[in-house]
């Protein structure tokens, strides 16, 4: 007779489990690999050309294209992590997964990691058709700045994610509308396609509480010829602040899950469907 | 003349459900904000990408161009989602689609009048973000254009294009599975792209611009933009050479044939979901 599972094992089995289908999802179905890819890039293509119509210096098309891939990212955590329990109790999973050892915080886990992989590949055609198909140039000349803030930007922006998949353990449509409420406004706010500090310092700097506006800004001076001068902080700074974001919503995600969680178990609101 | 009344009382009854599910989980108040703050908020990033790469205002004629054309282009991307989306939603979200197809309801009307609140909505949206571009930003918009033979005759033939587009979306989602939801977003993507709704179609390279004229949302465009800021229509000098006369007439017969055509490609997607018995499956991952 074997021991039960530490916490962490099951944790961490379970986080695999659902990261494998979302892979595995992705293989099966080619057609996907497609809309992940040649859909991203007309919106960024749009905006790109937008910008060249208009006479725009070509540093900005540069971050334009950091912002498509970026977008990528910030799509994947709404739509695939934040709302994800959403769709799972709407098509009856969430019930299974609750009544199982694993808990909800594995399941977020493995989502954000098999997301990862197609999100990655969206953000990946992105950057390479801005560059090989549209000319757009870069300027990588701190790469280890630029790994940094991508890393931290990812951590962050994901615990973000998770914190707000708990909303879902308990609303239904209501949430689902807030959650499309945030996703052009924060375009808008996180300065997706152009630099963030045009916005003015007051707001730029309220809208740094979304792990993207500093990410975007950050990213942009290690990577973007014309990034320092638009910059809204040194990017040290914002990669250190992206890493207290990080903890910090990753200490709310924990927090708010269980919260949820138990509202939601005392509520009777895991298997509704349709409210 | 039996089957057109029954079609308008499916679409009346459709559309009755549509405004409910868009609307009952919360006070209007709410939702009107919902509704607003989205496309203001897209269209609010356009200005700032003005802002940043000419710095001109708006009295420079590429922003009336670049601000009109994505005030109305949202009213396209809402209408080719919603009504495309409809099937998605019915069969995979809440499984009534069974229910609509053993009932006497012509489905391609349940469909379009089911989608229509976010038609609806899109079109408050589109003048919301103009009653704020004029008002706030200095858009210089001529509001007499609104009543306008052109841009009355040109919005309803370009609305009636996108629906019947729209239908034609929503058939091929009856035959496929539900990995393909995004594709109504994906023709809306490249219509954004192609139409000129952002910057004039002279802009777009690789001989783009030759699909641009096959599309009649850029005519729908112009024919819009020209009766409110007849200054950005010179930003387009291939569109400015039209006479009004002919944009409406590529508008109506566009409209006509997308409008045939769509529930041509509906009624023979259906046929066929019918025939293999694929009507209602639900296609989980």
């Amino acid at each position: 007779m074997t021991g039960r599972p530490s916490p962490a094992v099951v944790f961490a089995r379970a986080a695999w489990g659902r990261a494998y289908v979302r892979v595995v999802g992705l293989n099966r179905e080619l057609s996907w690999i497609v809309g992940d890819t040649i859909l991203p890039v007309l919106g960024t293509a749009a905006y790109l050309l937008a910008y060249r119509s208009l006479g725009a210096p070509r540093d900005f098309e540069g971050f334009v294209v950091l912002g498509g891939a970026m977008t990528a990212y910030w799509l994947n955590v709404l739509w695939s992590l934040a709302t994800q329990l959403y769709w799972e109790k709407e098509s009856g999973n969430l019930e299974i997964a609750i009544s199982s050892p694993c808990t909800v915080g594995a399941l977020l886990a493995g989502m954000a990691l098999g997301g990862l992989v197609s999100t990655t590949l969206r953000a990946g055609t992105i950057v390479a058709a801005g560059v090989l198909v549209f000319g757009v140039r870069f300027d990588l000349s701190e790469p280890l700045l630029a790994g940094g803030a991508f890393l931290g930007t990812l951590a962050a922006l994901y615990a973000l994610g998770a914190a707000a998949a708990s909303i879902f353990l308990v609303y239904g449509r209501a949430g689902w509308q807030v959650a499309m409420l945030f996703q052009e406004p924060v375009y808008l706010l996180s300065g997706f396609y152009f630099p963030v500090s045009r916005l003015g310092r007051p707001v730029a700097m309220a809208a740094s509480l979304l792990p993207l506006t500093l990410g975007l800004d950050a990213l942009r001076q290690a990577a973007c010829p014309g990034g320092r001068a638009e910059a809204l902080f040194p990017p040290l700074a914002e990669v250190a602040a992206l890493a207290g974001l990080a903890l910090v919503f990753g200490l709310l995600a924990r927090a708010t899950l269980r919260a949820f969680e138990t509202r939601a178990r005392r509520e009777g609101r895991l298997t509704l469907r349709w409210q | 003349m039996i089957g057109v009344a029954r079609a308008a009382r499916s679409f009346r009854s459709a559309a009755w459900l549509g405004w409910s599910v868009d609307t009952n989980w919360a006070d209007p108040v709410t939702i009107g904000t919902l509704l607003v703050v989205r496309p203001l908020a897209a269209t609010m990033l356009l200005v700032l990408i003005f802002e940043v790469a000419r710095g001109t205002g708006s009295a420079d004629p590429r922003f009336a161009h670049l601000y009109v054309g994505t005030a109305f282009y949202t009213i396209l991307g809402a209408t080719l989602h919603a009504i495309s989306f409809v099937v998605m939603d019915d069969r995979e979200r809440y499984e009534t689609i069974r229910v609509v197809a053993t009932s006497p309801v012509p489905l391609a009307a349940y469909v379009a009048g089911r989608g229509l609140s976010s038609l609806v909505n899109s079109c408050v949206g589109a003048g919301v973000i103009l009653a704020f571009g004029s008002l706030a930003l200095g858009l210089p918009l001529r509001p007499a254009g609104l009543l306008s033979p052109l841009f009355l005759a040109g919005f309803g033939l370009g609305v009636a294009s996108a629906v019947g587009l729209a239908i034609g979306l929503a058939g091929v989602h009856l035959v496929t599975a539900r990995h393909h939801y995004l594709l109504g977003e994906s023709v809306a993507g490249v219509l954004y792209l192609l139409s000129g709704a952002i910057f004039p179609i002279e802009a777009l390279p690789f001989g783009a611009d030759r699909l641009a004229r096959l599309l009649p949302f850029t005519y729908w465009l112009e024919a819009l933009r020209r009766p409110l800021v007849p200054e950005a229509s010179a930003c387009s000098p291939t569109l400015a050479a039209i006479s009004d006369a002919t944009l409406l007439a590529i508008l109506a017969v566009s409209s006509a044939a997308l409008g045939a055509g769509g529930l041509a490609l509906f009624r023979a997607c259906e046929r066929s979901a019918r025939r293999r018995g694929i009507l209602d499956a639900r296609t989980d991952h």
